[in-house]
């Protein structure tokens, strides 16, 4: 079969590669039809992340038909039309049985490398670097999903790929990115980054009683389209100073949640941004944790702050005093697919949510490195790249 | 040499020596702690399952066996007794009886064993997790080096740490309870001929050495 690999830093290359067997009991084989680009995929592809290996297939947020299934799978049948969570939970273990599905002890096979990163490790990804697991990617004709029965989820027929894609993660992310922050009616949230996660986490906020949201870049056309699209309010950084726009939206108070969905190569401006950005070249900061500092500097004393961009590693200059002292909640995770699926693809059903829009780039899996650059230079209008192939 | 490359090469094994200690503390003393002329191993996995159940696994050998990865075959010969087969380095295999002392079901199991390259003893645990987590596995392995390092055995315990053995264990005991079967990674597609993709697992694995679970 074809499969998008990563050969080095910066580079991409479509490879003819063996196609997926089942391996474990619980395994199913997808035929992918629809995978999409993600922002933390650039962070991968950049070499921010450790343990990537050339040849690795690359690709997390997909959806297909199921071709084959493994002697343990039992909710599954071939022909099922199925989106498939980015992340891979076993369902048996402590986290699992409490919903935290991204936090499966079970689900990493070389969990002794995320150990030595962050003290435990969490559960596998797909496509996503050998610390999360060294899973195959979805931008490929086929994969291997371990542990099927948990996480495949049937796609309701008039949901067409193009928009049914993105439960498998940009829309369950935006929506753990919300619940994290315990709405409650009346809340101001102010979010970080108006990509595709960011624009799901904004309406995940709006159906949860947010009686305003924010959103925050530097891409005009991003910012208009979010307008738009979900009727939210917009703060362009490179124009406006974002702390006090945010200061005089809430009239003194500051945003009660603030999320941040931009992840570990934020760009900022100022001082403190290019401290960053020469300490990350020199790897001598593995992340730039520009949006967190300046969302956490934002809150409201005694709000919350909702990290779901990506990290990997360590950051300097952390507004701990900020934390302190204000009382901030802040908390975080990769997104239990397992559990927030279900719930954004009833949304979606129903019509509350409609990421199609997002689909500014349709493009057949041979063109995948030159989408890649389209989608890292945000270049025509590109939200996002999705892979057909 | 003359002074001068003696003094730097002095101060770069200095160096490096200073270096390895502070490795070997950060890896947080995984050789084991002093057991009288032994070393002892001491390490703990929490199972979702209660008690009983991970009693029973551990109990039924086939089962338990399947949990470390370099057992061959394993047979109960009566008496309390087991026969076990392992695969060492270079292919080289080794063999020991194990008999068990103490056996209280669901509680502790314990052994030791006979006519062993390596002499051990082993302790384990079953105690509830507390917050309704299921099961506190707690292993106790202490065995004792040969006075000679030499040997297939001697060998193997050098290549493959004993504590990573045991973590390793461990761990698949737990995924084998919980999930039913331990996930794997071998076998799948990459952009990477056969020779590379035997070096890649071997770069992960030998990365991996070093976890805490």
């Amino acid at each position: 079969m074809k499969a998008l690999c990563w050969q080095g830093v910066g580079k991409l290359s479509v490879e003819r590669v063996d196609d997926p067997t089942i391996l474990n009991d619980s395994d199913a084989v997808i035929r992918v039809t629809a995978s999409s680009v993600c922002g933390s995929d650039l962070h991968l592809i950049n070499g921010y992340l450790p343990t990537m290996r050339e040849g690795d297939i690359i690709g997390h947020e997909f959806m297909g038909e199921v071709v084959a299934i493994g002697p343990g799978v039992t909710r599954l049948r071939e022909g099922q039309r199925v989106v498939v969570g980015s992340v891979i939970g076993c369902g048996t273990c402590w986290f699992c049985r409490r919903g935290e599905w991204s936090l499966c002890d079970n689900s990493n096979p070389n969990s002794a490398l995320a150990e030595q990163m962050w003290g435990y490790a969490p559960a596998g990804v797909f496509g996503y670097s050998h610390a999360a697991g060294g899973f195959a990617g979805s931008h490929a004709e086929f994969v291997r999903v371990p542990f099927a029965d948990h996480g495949c989820f049937a796609v309701p027929d008039h949901l067409d790929d193009l928009t049914a894609v993105y439960a498998s993660d940009a829309v369950p992310t935006g929506w753990m990115a919300a619940d994290l922050c315990e709405i409650v009616d009346g809340d101001v949230v102010a979010i970080w980054g108006a990509g595709g996660v960011g624009q799901m986490a904004a309406r995940a906020a709006q159906l949860m009683g947010a009686e305003r949201v924010i959103l925050i870049d530097r891409y005009v056309d991003r910012l208009k389209t979010a307008e738009d699209q979900l009727g939210v309010r917009t703060l362009d950084y490179e124009r406006v100073d974002v702390l006090d726009g945010l200061r005089e939206i809430t009239s003194g108070r500051g945003p009660d949640r603030c999320i941040e969905a931009v992840g570990m190569e934020a760009h900022g401006a100022g001082v403190a941004a290019t401290y960053d950005k020469v300490k990350h070249a020199l790897r001598m900061e593995t992340d730039r944790p520009t949006a967190v500092r300046e969302a956490i500097q934002a809150c409201r004393k005694g709000g919350t702050v909702s990290i779901i961009g990506g990290f990997g590693g360590l950051v300097d200059k952390f507004p701990l005093g900020s934390v302190m002292n204000k009382g901030l909640t802040l908390r975080s995770g990769q997104q239990h697919s397992q559990r927030y699926v279900p719930i954004v693809l009833d949304r979606m059903s129903r019509g509350d949510i409609d990421p199609g829009y997002l689909s500014t780039h349709p493009l057949p899996l041979d063109d995948a490195p030159q989408g890649y650059e389209i989608f890292e230079k945000k270049l025509d209008g590109c939200l996002r790249v999705v892979f057909q192939p | 040499m003359n002074a001068g490359v003696k003094l730097a090469a002095g101060a770069v094994a200095g160096v490096a020596i200073a270096a390895g200690v502070r490795a070997a503390r950060a890896r947080g003393g995984h050789n084991g702690h002093r057991a009288g002329k032994g070393r002892a191993h001491l390490r703990g996995v929490t199972v979702n399952r209660p008690p009983e159940e991970v009693y029973a696994f551990w109990r039924d050998l086939p089962r338990l066996a399947r949990a470390v990865q370099q057992v061959v075959n394993v047979e109960e010969i009566g008496g309390n007794r087991s026969r076990w087969v392992l695969l060492g380095p270079a292919g080289r295999k080794i063999e020991f009886t194990a008999e068990t002392i103490i056996d209280e079901p669901g509680k502790v199991l314990a052994w030791r064993s006979i006519d062993s390259p390596v002499s051990h003893e082993g302790r384990v645990e079953f105690n509830p997790a507390p917050g309704n987590r299921g099961t506190e596995l707690r292993v106790g392995l202490t065995y004792k080096p040969p006075m000679r390092a030499a040997g297939a055995a001697m060998a193997w315990l050098a290549g493959e740490e004993p504590d990573q053995l045991l973590r390793n264990a461990l761990r698949r005991v737990k995924q084998l309870l919980e999930a039913g079967e331990v996930v794997l990674v071998e076998g799948q597609p990459s952009g990477r001929g056969p020779v590379k993709e035997r070096i890649t697992e071997a770069v992960v694995q030998r990365v991996a050495v070093g976890g805490r679970s």
